[in-house]
């Protein structure tokens, strides 16, 4: 069963636009349209993250709307939904799924056991590696929903 | 109706847990879609369906909106209550910098002004009575968008996660 290309294009607008969103502050300055993005949106995402300051990524006085966790997932599942364009995930995605999760999950015991401190860097990119392969899990799960409607 | 009561159960656990302080900063947008895949598990414990069945992704989406919707529901109605009760929330809290925020919107002085005064508005209805109409709505309208989104991809994610186990790590 092949899914439409109109879906992949649809998931990567609509991943394109949380991102878009997510970054609004640092892509285009604090002074624009963003602030006005900002009082709208920002509670819609503390209902999806905590939103703590000292995790935010901070670029130039400007700062994400989510921690560098959530970032990190988010700009995954744009990267995981472009990738369908150009890679077919075909065998062992639940296995690469959980190894993928394993880093995130590690980062998280370590810094809350308080093995080292929390960090930005770290976080964002085993938040990405999860959102790529979240976003790839997600895939297959659109495809199999695709074929039992038809 | 009990079709779906799993989808109440869970949806009002992740309900509560939004508006839980701590349970909400460590799990956020987990919440939802694990609510999502215990609902599918009781759903599938409450209809003596085999572990070697697999759920149907339709039925897995259905779940995940029914779910998110609960939630939405649920935790409006908390954040609403305890507003009531206590007289204060997240929205006072971020006022002065949301005030701020409106000072730097490339609008005009009398509309900026208008947006300030309706903010402040909600802050006072808060504050004095512990409720506001505005702040409800737009908690609800937030609630419901976000939940029900977190609520497909966890009951799509979910069900890939449960069905990879009748047919091995596919």
């Amino acid at each position: 069963m092949t899914v439409p290309k109109k879906i992949i294009f649809l998931l990567i607008l609509a991943t394109l636009l949380f991102n878009i969103l997510i970054f609004s502050k640092i892509l285009f300055g604090a002074k624009v349209f963003t602030s006005l993005i900002n009082i709208f949106t920002g509670n819609i995402f503390s209902l999806i993250c905590h939103q703590d300051k000292a995790k935010l990524i901070i670029l130039n006085n400007n700062s994400t709307l989510v921690c560098a966790r959530c970032s990190g997932i988010y700009f995954g599942s744009l990267l995981g939904s472009i990738s369908l364009l150009f890679i077919k995930y075909r065998t062992r995605r639940m296995k690469i799924f959980l190894f993928a999760s394993l880093p995130m999950l590690l980062d998280v015991v370590f810094y809350t056991s308080g093995l080292y401190s929390y960090s930005k860097t770290i976080a964002f990119c085993t938040g990405l590696l999860f959102g790529v392969f979240m976003l790839s899990l997600l895939w297959k799960a659109i495809v199999n929903l695709f074929s039992e409607i038809k | 109706m009990k079709k779906y009561l799993s989808a109440l159960v869970c949806g009002f656990g992740a309900g509560v847990l939004q508006v839980v302080p701590i349970a909400k900063s460590f799990s956020c947008c987990l919440i939802i879609p694990a609510a999502v895949i215990i609902a599918l598990l009781l759903d599938r414990k409450s209809t003596n369906q085999p572990k070697s069945v697999k759920i149907p992704y339709r039925k897995a989406l259905i779940i995940g909106i029914l779910t998110g919707l609960y939630a939405a529901l649920f935790g409006s109605f908390f954040d609403v209550m305890i507003t009531f009760i206590t007289k204060n929330n997240d929205l006072l809290a971020a006022l002065p910098e949301i005030q701020r925020m409106i000072g730097d919107l490339p609008f005009n002085e009398a509309l900026r002004k208008e947006i300030s005064d309706l903010f402040s508005l909600i802050a006072d209805e808060i504050k004095t009575s512990g409720f506001s109409i505005i702040y409800t709505a737009s908690i609800l309208f937030n609630n419901f968008i976000v939940n029900t989104i977190f609520g497909i991809i966890g009951g799509l994610i979910g069900a890939q996660i449960i069905n990879s186990k009748t047919t091995g790590l596919e």
